[in-house]
Order: structure tokens, then sequence, then C-alpha cells
């Protein structure tokens, strides 16, 4: 047997030929493991260099030794204590104790990969998935937004009696003077805008109080709102902030994002058949910065056509200011918790687009007459199942 | 238990895992995955994988995961490049063709999941290959030849057969499968193969099936009248008469079975799932290698009954402990109202993600002890004269099957 380093330690070796187990001695020195045959028969060695530890060396279990590169192994007995073979064979080859599969280089690679997966997914949300939504929303032709708008319109009516507090089948209100008035209310707002935005208005009868824009010029607005509002110049900075989602195309914009943005978190969670709780979460925190972007240009389109129309644009800050209250965290108890001035929405008003409100409103008139108001409120006395036909937004 | 009392010979197969380290890994492994947002998945994975080969031993010596983390990673980047283009695709059209009537919007969904089923099968045969080469034994590696888009064809072939025939084709579908699996597959350069038929198996499958669609005829026969009447109210509705009312009344009158259902199904799936293991894997042979799967379903029942029936005590258990603490904390307006509703919500939300991981421990871990105690090989010797493959291995891990949420560890 040759001479020097320590051993022989009796092994069952797998020499990554064959599947045949052969019992062996081995020797352990600085160039590495010498391999014997029964009688001495020198039949391999590993060098140093290349040796590793298959598995993590755990008390009373033998040593799984291997030669990186390949899955050719060495099992060895280990009774531990004084000249243990983990503490041998680290003399010999440090670097060993490491994992065979994972080199510094695969490391940095991954890591790499990461970094530039993480940088790229930063961009696309920041930067590409807003503009692409424009853009796409730029292209799109207007008969495939208005398309779009009566679809949603009609799955809208069709949801609205599974909300609390809804018990009847959601209608529109149909009566022709009272939406004549929001017409001409409309066509004050958005007079001299050029281009001049397709409106189709509607109010449908439903208790929620709520106002919402859809591709294709449609602005709906809830019958509860009309009920809430407590004058008419909070009906006119509601429809004026609705009017600019509208002009601004967020609705369709918002159809391309969401889609983008619902792409993008199944791609990192890895999931392309939905159905994960993260992803939800994660989609609507991204979604919800990117409307509250939307909801301060709204605002500010609000703010300009209400002052160039003259209509008194505190309005506004009044009804926000009443839902905020309305929607204080023990709102719920006061009001038995089915409160139907909840503003169904997901951009509630906040303090800040309060305060731009109070800063920029600077018209002084009313909205419409007294007589115009009362037609407004009472046009919900007619009702029909099909959207009626759209005011058109006279007045200008 | 009393499964390795075999003489004092050691068993030829043992899984030996022991539960506690292995639910320290699962807790580590979800606790990191969450707050990764996902990404140390493929680590996570990788871990409970070499966890699970070490502690299988073939003849005495345990199988060995030789795949990495990282392998997994690239494989996932890599299907995110074929996936996120074809979903793209699939939202636009879906977007243009929104309000079309007719056709078109139905045809494009058809099209999207047609492809995506596709792909899932494409992504099961290159999963398998991936983990086959990412195992060894003796120092020797197992593999995978064949064509994913072969297998995938095979599948999907026969899965429309088993969905117009309602399911009578069943059996082939998992025979044709399975053959192209094992025929493929090899342990080193040595091939196995898979000599089953369906014809065995398709009267013990009809002996499964016709209870189950006797019980669903059953209850549709006794329904009969409640649905349609439901179909009557819907078209009224549609026509806008309020019918909201008429509507939950009849609801009320439907003969709900709903356990009946699960248990039934439960009882005779579990059956015929380990006929079908036995009889499966006692065709396999490698060489002059056979193997003989014994695992009985008393036991598979017993597993099943003992874990579900905890699981079941605990939720009822946890729910009472929940009531009295409601009455004790002064009802629902008392002062500790809200804690006490976030607490509960928080002792639910842990109790089902406790529950995958505990189906590990207490399900998946005794049914592997007990299917590699109770399987045999015959003429182990031969597999001294295997030798190793030089086939080239995949570089990268499953990301496909990852993405499309294949298969479990």
């Amino acid at each position: 047997m040759a001479a020097g380093g320590s051993g022989p330690y009796p092994a069952r070796y797998y020499d990554g030929r064959t599947a045949r187990p052969q019992d062996v001695a081995i020797r352990i020195s600085g160039d590495g493991i010498s391999i014997y045959r029964a009688g001495s028969v020198f039949i391999a060695s590993w060098s140093a260099a290349r040796l590793v530890l298959a598995e993590k060396p755990r008390p009373g279990e033998p040593v799984r030794i291997g030669l990186e590169g390949t899955t050719a192994r060495l099992i060895v007995g280990n009774p531990g204590g004084d000249g243990d073979i983990v503490d041998v064979l680290l003399g010999v080859a440090p670097r060993a104790a490491r994992r065979i599969r994972t080199s510094r280089k695969a490391v940095l690679r991954v890591a790499g990969w990461a970094a530039a997966a993480a940088a790229a997914g930063t961009a696309i949300v920041l930067v590409l998935i807003p503009l692409l939504a424009e853009q796409l929303a730029a292209q799109t032709p207007p008969a495939l937004k208005q398309r779009i708008g009566a679809a949603t319109l009609e799955q809208i009516v069709e949801l609205i009696p599974y909300l609390p507090g809804e018990d009847q089948r959601a209608r529109f209100c149909a009566a022709p003077d009272g939406l004549a008035v929001l017409g001409r209310l409309a066509g004050r707002i958005s007079s001299d805008l050029a281009p001049a935005p397709a409106l189709r208005l509607s109010v449908i009868d439903a208790k929620l109080v709520n106002a919402f824009a859809l591709p294709g010029g449609y602005v709906v607005v809830t019958s509860g709102l009309l009920d809430a509002a407590e004058s008419p110049e909070e009906v006119a900075g509601v429809l004026a902030h609705e009017i600019g989602h509208a002009a601004y195309a967020h609705p369709t914009q918002a159809i391309f994002r969401t889609t983008a943005v619902s792409l993008l978190i199944s791609a990192v969670i890895g999931d392309f058949t939905g159905g994960v709780l993260i992803a939800g979460v994660a989609e609507w925190a991204l979604n919800s910065s990117y409307t509250r972007e939307a909801e301060r240009d709204a605002d500010r389109f609000a703010m300009a056509r209400l002052n160039a129309a003259g209509i008194e644009g505190r309005g506004l800050e009044r009804f926000f200011t009443r839902l905020m209250e309305e929607a204080e965290p023990d709102a719920d108890e006061r009001t038995g918790g089915d409160d139907p001035l909840r503003f169904l929405s997901t951009h509630p008003p906040t303090a800040e687009r309060i305060a731009y409100i109070r800063e920029n409103a600077r018209g002084a008139g009313p909205a419409m007459t007294g007589a115009d108001w009362r037609k407004l409120q009472s046009v919900c006395r007619e009702k029909s199942a099909a959207p009626p036909p759209f005011p058109p937004l006279a007045g200008s | 238990m009393t499964e390795t009392d075999i003489g004092a010979a050691p068993p030829q197969v043992a899984f030996d895992g022991p539960r506690g380290p292995l639910f320290g890994l699962l807790v580590r492994n979800l606790l990191l995955t969450v707050v990764t947002l996902g990404i140390y998945r493929f680590w996570a994975k990788t871990r409970v994988r070499r966890f699970f080969w070490r502690h299988t031993k073939l003849l005495g010596e345990p199988l060995e995961y030789v795949g990495t983390g990282g392998e997994l990673f690239v494989g996932f980047l890599i299907a995110i490049v074929i996936l996120v283009p074809l979903s793209a695709i699939y939202s636009l059209l879906q977007f243009f063709t929104l309000g079309v009537p007719g056709v078109v919007p139905l045809a494009v969904d058809l099209a999207y999941y047609t492809i995506i089923l596709f792909l899932i099968q494409i992504a099961i045969h290159r999963m398998r290959r991936y983990r086959l080469t990412r195992t060894a034994w003796r120092g020797v590696r197992f593999g995978l030849d064949g064509s994913s888009v072969r297998y995938a064809l095979i599948s999907f072939g026969w899965g429309i057969a088993t969905v117009l025939s309602l399911g009578l084709a069943s059996p082939w579908l998992r025979v044709a499968t399975m053959r192209y699996f094992f025929n493929h597959a090899r342990f080193g350069t040595a091939g196995l193969s898979l000599d089953a038929s369906a014809r065995w198996l398709f009267p013990r499958w009809l002996a499964v099936g016709a209870p189950f669609a006797l019980s669903v005829a059953l209850y549709a026969a006794l329904n009969w009248s409640v649905f349609a009447e439901i179909v009557a109210l819907n078209a009224r509705a549609q026509e806008g008469a309020e019918v909201g009312r008429a509507l939950s009344e009849a609801g009320a009158r439907l003969v709900h079975w709903p356990l009946l259902f699960i248990v039934l199904g439960s009882i005779l799936g579990v059956w015929y799932s380990v006929v079908e293991f036995r009889y499966l894997l006692g065709r396999v042979t490698l060489g002059p290698v056979t193997l003989h799967a014994g695992i009985g379903t008393p036991f598979v029942y017993r597993v099943y009954v003992v874990f579900w029936g905890a699981v079941l005590a605990s939720f009822l258990a946890l729910g009472g402990i929940m009531a009295a603490a409601g009455q004790f904390g002064g009802g629902t307006g008392g002062p500790l109202a809200p804690a006490l509703a976030g607490f509960i919500v928080l002792a639910f939300f842990l109790f089902i993600v406790l529950l995958g991981i505990l189906r590990t421990l207490f399900v998946d871990v005794t049914l592997l002890k007990r299917a590699c105690a109770t399987l045999t090989i015959g003429n182990p010797a031969a597999l001294d004269d295997v030798l190793q493959a030089s086939a080239d291995l995949p570089g990268h891990g499953e990301g496909l099957a990852d993405a499309l949420d294949v298969g479990g560890f």
C-alpha cells in the first residue's frame, strides 16, 4: 500500500461508470484520495481540488464524497471523534464542504438574471405599461371602444342587484326632461373642448352612490348619487370629474393597463393559471397606484372646466367632505353598517384631493336653475330596461 | 405500524425521512417563499426534493437529487419568454372581440385553452425528464428520452377520446401516456419498459365509474323539475321580470348531496388509484429486473380517514373555542370584538396554510413509507451491470411545468 496520508479507511465505491458497488480502501493525502481494491491494487485517484461532500455530513451517518462534475461516489463510515473523516478531508480539501452544485459562476449568473429581471420589471411598471396603455387606447378605433363600453355597461347593470343593499334589477332612468338637463350640464362643462368628447350619458337606478366613465365616452351616474347630492353644483363637480376621465380616455387605458399588470404578476408569481391570493393583492396595489394619478388628472380637468363654465367648483369639495365623514371608521356602527352613502369606488376622496379643489375652485355661479334641478332629481320616475337615447350635449 | 419487521433482512426499498426536520424545512420554505414574493420557490423545491430523494433507499443505497434551484430558476425565465407573449396575444384578442356577437369570442377562448392544455402535456414530459436526469443512484443517473411533443400528442388524442366517451376511454389514456413515459425512461443505459394493458384496467374502472354515474343520474332525476323551473325563471329574467325571490325559493327546494359525492368519489377514487398503482408498477421491468408493488387499500383508507377525521375534529374544536371566546368577549358589539375577529381570521388562515404542510407530513410521507416498504425488486443483482449513459442533460429546469402549475414537489 502506498505510503503517506491517513487511512486506510474502508469505503464503498461507485465509479460513476457502472452501478456495481465496490468494496475498497481509501487513503487521504495532500494530493487527494487514492482508492485501492482489496489486495492493495490501486484503481483510481481523486485529486484534492475536485473533492466535494455530496451531502452535508451528519453525525453517525456515512460520509458521501463526490468527484466534482461526476456522479461517482465514495461512501465512508464515520464513527466521529478523533480523526473524524470529515476533518481529515477538509484538511486536504478545504473547499470540499461547499455544495457540489452551486459554483460561484452559477450563483453570479442567477444573481445577474435576478437583478436584470428586477430592473426590467421596474421599468415595465413605471414606464412601459402606462406608455403602452396610452398609445393603445389612442389607437383603438372609436367603434370598438363604443362596443366595449356598451358591453361593460350591460354587465354592470346585470351585476348591481347582487350588491349589498340593492334589491332590484338595476334599470336605466329615462325621464326625457331630466336627461336633457344632464345633457345641457355636460354640454356646458365640455363646451369649446377640442376635440369635443362624444359623451354617452346615462343614469342608472341604484342605491349606491357612484359615477363612472367607461370606454367609448360612456358616463354613468347612479340615482343614489343624485339623491345624496345636496345641490346641483355637487352633481356638476362629479360629472366634470367623470368627463375628465372620458376626455383622457382613462377607461380604455385602464383595460390595457390591468391586463398588462396581471400578465406581469402572473409571470413573477409563476402562475399562469390564476387564483393566487398574493397575485390579487399585488395587482390591486399596482393598479391603485396608477388610478391615483388618473384621479388627480380628472380633478384638474374638472376644476379647469368648472372655472371656465363659471360653475361653483366647491360643490365637489362639499360632496367629497361629506363622503369622507361617512367613511370614518365608526360610521358603520352609527348607520347600522348598511349605509347607502358609501361611495363605491376604488379611489376614495382624500384630504389631498379636497385641498386641491379648495385652492383651485374659482367659479361662483349656479350649475342650473331650481326647476332644472328638480327635473334632474326626478329623472327616475320613468325607467327602461335598455339604455334610453343619449341626451344631446346642448347648452354651449 | 409493522412495516419494517419483514424478518431481519433490511427492506429492499425504504423511505426513512423523519417528520420533524421535514416540518422545519417546509415551514422555513413557506416563510421564505412568501417574503420573496414567490421567487424562493425554486430553491425551496430543490431542498424538499433533496430531502425526499436522500431518504429513499433502494437496496440500502439512497437516491441522490443533483438538481439545483438555479436550474429551475433559469427554466422559469425561459417559460416566461414563451408564456408572456402567448398570454399577451390572448388578452389583445379578447379585447378586440369584446362585445362581438356570435362564436368569435368563444373560438378565441377555445384556441387559447387548447394551446395551454397542449403546453401542459409538453411541460409534464419535460418536467419528468428534468427530474430523472437529476436523479442518481449508485453513481448512475436516470434519464428520459422521447419527444415531449409526441407525448403531448398521445395525451391530447386520448384526452379527447376520454371526453367524447364520457370517461370510458380513461384507462387507455392512462396506459398510453404511462407506456410512453416508462418505455422512454432509463437507468444509465438500461431502458425501462411497461407491459400494461388498458383492457385489464377497464372492468375495474367501470366498477368505480358505474356507481358514481348512477348516483349522479339519481341526483339529476330527483332535481329535474327544480332544474327546469330555474331554467324557465332565468329565461324570464332575461326578459326583465323580477324573479329573485322565486329563484331563491326554487334553489331551497334542491336536494343537496355535495357530501355524498365527495365521500363516494373519494372511496371509489382511492380504491382505483391503489389498484392502478399496483398494476402499472408491477408491469414495469428493467431488463431482467422486475417490480412488485404490494400496498393495500385498507392501509390507504386508514391514512385518509385518520387524517381528515383529525382535521375535521380540530376545525370544529377551533370553531367551538372561537365561539366561546366570542361569548366571553362580550359578543359582536363588545370592546374586544375587532381584535377577536382579527384573531379568528388569523387562526383559520394559519390552519389552512398548515393544512398543506400537515398533509405532506401525515398523508404523503406515510403513504410513501408504506409504498416503499411493500415494494419488492425481483432479480436485483442484475442492477450491478447497468452502465452510465453519456447522453446530454437538459441544461435548465422545468420552467414550463412550474408556470403552468404542474406537479407537486
